[in-house]
């Protein structure tokens, strides 16, 4: 399938700080709901995911390549859903370098230098986004 | 079924929840839940659902799995419940009082830890037009740090 | 279609419009941080220009100190002043900047840093406190929210970090991180050209400091070398002084012990001489009580033979109880001269001591030698008087044996303060150069081994130096020679 471009407007949501949503299957058809603190963007057709430690996530990629990513813009009180598939890890490049400095970054000024370890940079292509408005308040709320 | 301690975490302190199917597919979906009960029985909870994201149900009936995942916004207390898919039904007042109870303590805890009026934060939660029911199999620790992904029930083998 | 390329052209208007103008300031920027080597102004521009033009408000620029660590040296728009706030290589966004020598762009910062926090106080709850790091406090804003950093380089050397952060969820877009890292890259060029200039200032400072240092040594360096020669050919001479004194002392020693034992040898025999003359004399008294006794004959009483012979008699007797006495006298100055506790300390006329010493000698300068006489205004001296007179026979031997036809004897005396000087001048052949610093010897002598023993002058030094007074010689070779004597007139105390 063909990668689909992310709109412009979905950067900035990116970089906003607020916790998205990764929901991944394992081969045996088990669906696996996490919270994580950031996406990354690489480019028009791709983000990413930091892997540090082997966890659910991570595991159900390798067996099962599709996710689903959740992401917050508190604007307008709008959701950004999209549809990926795990393509490839990384462990050198621009990509690994920024999400490694990052997280360098923050751990060493939070005391947690050599405990977060970036083990690779795991990349997705976007095959859908999608952009949920949520329904306005009832005159009640 | 539920252990005590999260049985008041579901009731007292989760302030953001969301979850997850999967089609017959294997492709999965991210469900905003906005309201959460624990029925008597103390292994099924209602998930109360906002009608964006209430496209859940032939997944469900196809393979009946679920997992919902709960946060306190701030301590960042996270838990996941993987479970079976028991039934949907209409918000009743039970579910929406419940919801009114997730909504408030939302506002709150956002307001407090990040400043923003209650009102704004209240939009956030969305009235649910659906519930799914479901009976829990699993509980994991989800909280970043050491034992995130732990089972906590059934408690793994050492 | 026209419709819609209106939105279109109005927005690449204004972005251009927005283009030119950063342009015109990143250029107004250049122009101004290029146009001063003063650090200070360097920081004031930069960072003004960055809240001023690009709405930066909180800005910093570290430099790399000599270990790994970053110091503040400019900071703009903080309420708690950063400045001299260090940061270690590797920590935070901008130490890591520094380690990694990369931009980086950070826009939820709070977020992380609490998803951090949480798992840091997870590990502390499950006691593994023990993995955790100690939470280093940065400069800048405790509650950032996003923030750009980048390296300061020159060529491959960082030099330090700039970093623009806020508060604001409102993230840094690309156009912030191209504008923050053009103004960056000013920055660092300018800061190296003026941290340059600052050390060849200070370095020129430095030796011109030295230049004029060196100058002033230079031009003191022949006055020193004239003074510290003066110096060393002082204590050079004291030295030689010193020299000559410990062994004229020596040899005062020696000689003392050496006339004492000649002053007992001779005293025996002289004394006998004198003792003999002294009967003689008695004895010759005695005849001529005889020759006067009314029994004896008148014929034979009044013989001129024998008139003669008395006459021969007495002067004979006479010239050798003088000579023994004078004898004795040499021997006692002898046994003085070897015996420094003589307990006859006494107010003394030098004049009287002068005056008999001139008769003493009178064999020496009768018919050839004219004694001319300057006696000043002396009180008595307390001195050891047969001491100072045979200091004074001494002198006046030299001075004339020093004249070999005729010539002149000259005394002065006079007061000086609280010393007494006798002079005693003569207008003999006088001393070589050479000579002069020996003259004072015990052994010394340009007499011939004939005339004497050498002994003369150096017990005279030992009889002025036991008085505490000084002797000096002048002398000018075939003009004559002049001793000058200094004692102390009263005792010291």
């Amino acid at each position: 399938m063909n990668a689909v471009e992310l709109p412009d407007q979905i950067q900035p949501v990116m970089q906003n700080g607020i916790p998205a949503i990764v929901v991944t299957c394992s081969a045996d058809g088990i669906p696996n709901t996490t919270i994580i603190s950031q996406v990354y963007y690489v480019d028009k057709t791709h983000i990413a995911l930091s892997f540090q430690f082997f966890n659910k996530t991570i595991r159900n990629v390798r067996e099962n390549p599709q996710a689903c990513v959740a992401l917050n813009d508190l604007e307008g009180n709008t959701k950004w859903i999209l549809d990926v598939e795990y393509d490839h890890s990384e462990t050198e490049g621009p990509i690994f370098d920024e999400m490694d400095m990052q997280i360098e970054a923050i751990a060493s000024a939070t005391g947690m230098s050599g405990i977060f370890k970036l083990r690779a940079a795991d990349i997705y292509r976007v095959k859908s986004s999608k952009k949920v408005s949520l329904a306005p308040a009832s005159p009640r709320e | 079924m539920i252990p005590g301690k999260i049985l008041a975490f579901l009731e007292d302190e989760g302030t953001v929840a969301v979850s997850g199917t999967r089609d017959a597919n294997l492709i999965p979906a991210i469900h905003y839940v906005s309201g959460w009960d624990v029925e008597p029985n103390k292994r099924t909870i209602r998930c109360s659902i906002p009608q964006a994201f209430a496209d859940l149900i032939s997944s469900l009936e196809n393979n009946r799995q679920f997992s919902l995942t709960i946060e306190q916004i701030g301590s960042h207390e996270t838990y996941q419940f993987k479970g079976d898919y028991v039934g949907s039904a209409r918000p009743n007042e039970a579910d929406m009082a419940a919801h009114e109870r997730v909504k408030a303590r939302f506002a709150k805890v956002v307001n407090q830890v990040f400043g923003l009026p209650q009102e704004m934060c209240r939009a956030y939660i969305s009235r649910p037009s659906l519930v799914i029911r479901f009976t829990v199999r699993e509980i994991f620790l989800q909280t970043p740090g050491p034992g995130a992904g732990h089972r906590l029930v059934p408690p793994e083998e050492e | 279609m026209a419709t819609q390329d209106i939105p279109s052209n109005e927005g690449l208007v204004e972005k251009l419009a927005q283009k030119t103008a950063e342009v015109h300031v990143l250029r107004h920027l250049a122009l101004n941080i290029n146009s001063t080597l003063d650090l200070d102004q360097i920081y004031d521009i930069v960072l003004g220009t960055m809240d001023e033009f690009f709405g930066f408000r909180h800005s910093l620029i570290l430099l790399l100190g000599d270990s790994d660590r970053l110091r503040v040296v400019a900071s703009h728009g903080y309420e708690d002043q950063p400045l001299g706030g260090t940061v270690t290589v590797g920590t935070g966004v901008i130490g890591t900047v520094a380690k990694r020598r990369r931009l980086m762009r950070v826009n939820n910062l709070r977020a992380q840093r609490a998803y951090f926090s949480t798992i840091r106080r997870q590990m502390e709850e499950a006691g593994r406190t023990s993995e955790l790091g100690e939470i280093v406090p940065v400069p800048g804003l405790p509650d950032a929210e996003s923030q750009i950093a980048i390296p300061l380089m020159i060529k491959d050397r960082l030099i330090g970090v700039f970093s623009v952060e806020g508060r604001e969820q409102k993230t840094f877009s690309d156009d912030d991180e191209a504008l923050a890292t053009i103004v960056a890259n000013q920055a660092a060029s300018a800061i190296q050209n003026a941290l340059l200039y600052r050390s060849a200032e200070e370095r020129r400072s430095e030796l011109a400091e030295a230049h004029d240092r060196l100058k002033e040594l230079n031009e003191t360096l022949e006055d020193r070398v004239r003074d510290r020669t003066r110096e060393l050919e002082q204590t050079n001479r004291e030295l030689r002084e010193t020299q000559v004194q410990l062994v004229q002392s020596s040899k005062m020693a020696s000689l003392g012990m050496l006339a004492a034992g000649i002053a007992h040898e001779i005293n025996t025999p002289i004394g006998a001489i004198h003792s003999n003359a002294d009967v003689e004399r008695r004895a010759i008294g005695v005849i001529r009580d005889i020759l006067h006794h009314p029994a004896f004959p008148e014929k034979l009483r009044d013989q001129p033979r024998l008139n003669r012979a008395f006459k021969i008699f007495d002067d004979i007797n006479r010239v050798t109880l003088e000579a023994t006495e004078r004898v004795i006298k040499v021997i006692q100055s002898l046994k003085n001269f070897a015996r420094l506790d003589e307990p006859e300390l006494e107010l003394v006329d030098l004049h009287e001591g002068l005056d008999s010493t001139l008769r003493l000698i009178n064999h020496l300068t009768k018919d050839r030698i004219e004694v001319v006489k300057h006696y000043g205004e002396l009180p008595q001296v307390h001195c050891y008087a047969s001491q100072i007179n045979q200091a004074f026979v001494n002198l006046l031997t030299n001075a004339a044996q020093a004249i070999k036809e005729t010539g002149t004897i000259t005394i002065t005396t006079r007061q000086d303060g609280a010393q007494a000087v006798i002079e005693v001048a003569d207008t003999g052949a006088g001393i070589k150069p050479e000579h002069l610093d020996r003259i004072f010897d015990p052994g010394f002598t340009t007499k011939g081994v004939s005339v004497g023993l050498g002994l003369g002058l150096s017990i005279t030094y030992r009889i002025i130096e036991n008085h505490h007074g000084s002797i000096d010689v002048r002398s000018e070779l075939g003009k004559g020679t002049t001793l000058t004597l200094r004692l102390p007139i009263a005792p010291p105390a």
